[in-house]
């Protein structure tokens, strides 16, 4: 069986016709005329949700197996994980990777396309270092992109966004940008290797992530705006969208949320390209297919735009997974309540490639033939440093750290638990030793403060209050006792560091509470 | 409305920023604030998202708790 894995970063799981007639934030309905023809073949999961968080941390779940955030923040491939393109080569297995994700490139994330027998990195999206010059891209698209003050047309620093307007000046046709050049390059990838026995292609499009830079007829799609307006932002900061940095008018706000849209019917027009060459192809009957995404991206949602600085709500963690198996059911609607880390299983299952013992992994298969109908009780998510979050599918609950608390980061390189992507920092101050429960292997120890995305204990009602307006925790103790118990419970099963347990805490003079 | 003042774990001391944590200032303490480039050299903050680094940042903490306060601190 060949394994075709398709991420597509920051995809909101409400602006897709297979989850919702109409996305929460807009009064409009948005195309996705080929990721909905691809559910209506696949299972849809209706309970899928992430686990560690922003980008990276969930592809370590995906390509290793590994629950990360209870652990460690963003960080590499480990040399005691076991990547799913390791393995599947190993056993004889064609692999491929094709995306224009910088992550996988910048400081901090080494180990994840090494593996693969081919990768394909289409160059320029985000802060990728690419192109230098013109030394002083176009001002009104500047405008759109960047603050003048904080990214200077001329500074040398890292993550400087004139670097995306570099990149992206001249293009011109729509096959300039991004998502057309990886899923048409996907297609063609699978029409030129039909000779190989088996394969395993990871596509990994960094679009719908922003900037939200899209070509007509999508920058129209959605808006009367012009939307070459330079006061009308295409890469809005994370926060809130009330003050600060972060700070969008309305008008900016529907702008912002309309190229979002955009980009959306982008991608899904590009990933019809690749339908339609596992349909000329006649691939279906020999090829698991999987659509998912890292997470959402709020756009105005309680108030927040972005991620990362803010409750994990479900705009962020519940997250879209379709699979097709040739040895489905029957397609349809999956209940059960799954996580990022399960695909690890699932992929490895689909190629028959042995799976490692005692990852964090449970192999979706089972409820995609129909012989199981659940999966877990609860799923923990959350980033590491912040708050733990936990859902059983009813309800979610999220537990900030204790103030002036610290976490522990345990890796064998010397990251930057809190700056993801400059480079790493010389520590003095590491314990070394075999801290991990599921390796033997030693790994540095050192700790870093704890962030808050929210001060207060937190309970929400998912099934009536599904935008997560109202916080119920003071309301229902005996659900938040519940759901504490399954946060302790799954950090339990985890062998999470018992650092872990004051830190949230969940002991009281060292005992449970 | 109370000026906003951000900074994140790696861009400002807490001890600093906390000089302006009074009732007259929307004080944010955040991971990230998306300017590594420019945290990674010096220590900054943002004010109403207007970037100020030193030599003006301890000053500018200062006054903005000067006025809070009546300079009575």
């Amino acid at each position: 069986m060949n394994v075709l894995f398709v991420s597509i970063d920051s995809l909101r799981r409400d602006f897709l016709g297979a989850y919702s007639d109409r996305p929460t934030v807009v009064d409009y309905d948005v195309e996705t005329d080929n990721l909905d023809r691809f559910a209506q073949r696949a299972t849809v999961f209706d309970s899928h949700y992430a686990g560690s968080l922003p980008c990276m941390p969930a592809r370590r779940e995906w390509l290793t197996g590994v629950k990360e955030f209870p652990w460690r923040p963003w960080g590499p491939v480990e040399p005691f994980d076991e990547p799913v393109a390791e393995l599947a080569r190993d056993d004889g297995i064609l692999t491929q990777l094709v995306t224009d994700h910088f992550h996988y490139f910048q400081h901090g994330s080494h180990g994840y396309y090494e593996d693969f027998n081919g990768f394909e990195f289409v160059r320029g999206n985000e802060y990728d270092a690419w192109q230098t010059s013109p030394k002083h891209p176009p001002e009104a698209f500047c405008d759109q992109l960047l603050d003048r003050e904080t990214d200077p047309t001329t500074s040398m620093q890292y993550l400087n966004r004139n670097a995306y307007a570099r990149n992206a000046n001249g293009f011109d046709e729509e096959s300039d940008y991004f998502a057309p050049k990886v899923f048409s390059r996907t297609a063609e990838w699978l029409s030129e290797n039909r000779d190989w026995e088996q394969w395993f292609c990871y596509v990994d499009s960094f679009d719908v992530h922003e900037p939200f830079d899209v070509p007509e007829s999508y920058a129209s799609m959605y808006t009367d705006e012009d939307p070459t307006d330079p006061d009308l932002p295409v890469w809005p900061y994370y926060g809130s969208v009330d003050e600060g940095q972060s700070e969008l008018t309305d008008r900016q706000l529907a702008f912002v949320q309309s190229q979002f849209a955009g980009s959306v019917t982008m991608v899904d027009r590009w990933f019809g390209r690749v339908l339609e060459t596992l349909d000329e192809d006649g691939l279906w009957d020999e090829t698991m297919v999987i659509v998912t995404s890292d997470h959402g991206f709020a756009l105005g949602d309680n108030g927040w735009v972005g991620k990362n600085d803010f409750t994990v709500y479900d705009v962020i963690a519940h997250t879209p997974l379709m699979i097709w198996h040739p040895e489905q059911a029957a397609g349809g609607r999956v209940s059960a309540l799954t996580t990022a880390v399960d695909l690890y299983a699932t992929m490895l299952d689909a190629m028959a490639v042995e799976r490692p013992a005692d990852t964090h992994s449970r192999s979706l298969l089972p409820l995609v033939r129909g012989t199981r109908a659940d999966h877990r009780d609860a799923v923990l998510f959350g980033y590491w440093g912040s708050s733990v979050n936990v859902t059983d599918g009813t309800y979610t609950y999220h537990r900030p750290p204790e103030s002036d608390s610290e976490t522990l980061c345990h890796s064998t390189t010397m990251q930057n638990p809190h700056s993801w992507f400059t480079p790493p920092t010389a520590r003095t101050d590491p314990d070394a030793g075999a801290y991990l429960p599921y390796t033997d292997a030693s790994v540095w120890r050192y700790p870093a403060d704890s962030w808050f995305q929210h001060r207060d204990e937190r309970l929400y009602d998912t099934a009536n209050d599904p935008e997560q307006t109202t916080n119920v925790a003071t309301d229902a103790p005996e659900t938040v006792e519940r759901m504490r118990t399954l946060l302790e419970r799954g950090l339990d099963d985890l062998d999470a560091p018992e650092s872990q347990w004051p830190r949230l805490g969940l002991y009281t003079g060292g005992r449970k509470q | 409305m109370p000026l906003t003042v951000e900074y994140c774990l790696s861009s400002c001391e807490t001890d600093l920023a906390s000089t302006v944590d009074t009732d007259g200032v929307a004080l944010r303490e955040r991971r990230c604030l998306e300017q590594c480039g420019i945290c990674r050299n010096r220590a900054f903050v943002l004010v109403d998202g207007r970037l100020v680094v030193e030599p003006e940042l301890t000053s500018t903490l200062e006054s903005l708790a000067d006025v809070e306060t009546g300079g009575d601190r």
